[in-house]
């Protein structure tokens, strides 16, 4: 098993918004530093998932841990380092997941992420904490979400939502493990150099 | 002296392509920019390093995936 990398930077995929994945611009994130990449694709058949994951996994292998945002069993499938699961799976215990694949949960409380401590974590992906393209409609909860967390959890946060150059450093002085984005690199004129200046960010002395 | 070709198919669709064509000349050819999409010849995902290595047969079947949602 890959490990799991601190600070940590993760990509996730959305190509109902960016389009279709550049598999060029996600090896280039990696090389500027991300350590995770999430396939993240709702809209995507089950054959499209197999196809477009076993691409990532030969981007990533041995340079970036590949998480793949859905079924457990797919994600076993596709030799996933690990499934990230959504807030609505919290009845998902460990024991009900493929042995050897890292659990992510997406979380939005102290009450949920409490929940995911207790069915079995490896790590919590926390939101939304700025507002975000990706989700317009949520008020954001601000930085406290985090600072909350960390006072009661040992799992590993990332946080998401809304972050990018600016804000990054001030999510880990929070307390996060590192950050989850999507628009910061994908909408990056030179996505390379955003993800090398996210990951400076998450060095926080 | 005359070009051979043979017989595949695309997307389940026949096709006929000049024989001695790796898949990256062929999407070339084709005009489709090999960073965006996942190949599987026969069933099996392509490498993208292998791309420009793999050559066709005739009655390969090729599969051409476009990482987006939906089609």
């Amino acid at each position: 098993m890959e490990t799991f990398a601190n600070p940590c930077l993760t990509l996730l995929t959305d190509s109902t918004r960016y389009g279709e994945l550049d598999f060029d611009l996600i090896e280039g994130a990696i090389e500027g530093g991300v350590d995770m990449i999430q396939l993240r694709e709702p809209a995507f058949t089950e054959s499209k998932v197999i196809k477009t994951g076993n691409l990532i996994k030969e981007i990533t292998k041995n340079k970036a841990l590949f998480i793949f945002n859905g079924n457990p069993k797919i994600a076993h499938k596709i030799n996933a380092d690990g499934v990230q699961l959504p807030e609505s799976r919290i009845d998902t215990v460990a024991a009900d997941i493929p042995k050897g694949l890292l659990i992510g949960r997406s979380i939005h409380s102290k009450t949920t992420a409490l929940k995911s401590e207790k069915a079995g974590t490896d790590f919590l992906i926390a939101g939304t904490l700025f507002k975000s393209n990706s989700h317009l409609e949520i008020d954001p909860s601000g930085l406290s979400l985090i600072s909350t967390l960390c006072k009661v959890l040992r799992t590993p946060i990332l946080g998401i939502g809304g972050i990018n150059a600016d804000n990054a450093e001030s999510v880990i002085k929070a307390g996060a493990h590192g950050i989850a984005v999507i628009s910061s690199i994908w909408s990056a004129s030179n996505p390379k150099d955003a993800a090398k200046t996210l990951k400076q960010k998450l060095v926080v002395n | 002296m005359e070009t051979k070709t043979i017989n595949i198919k695309i997307n389940g669709k026949n096709k006929q392509i000049n024989s001695c064509m790796t898949i990256a000349e062929l999407m070339t050819k084709l005009d489709i920019n090999i960073k965006l999409i996942a190949i599987a010849l026969n069933g099996v995902v392509i490498r993208r390093l292998d791309l420009d290595k793999v050559q066709i047969y005739p009655k390969d079947e090729i599969e051409i995936v476009r990482a987006v949602g939906g089609g």
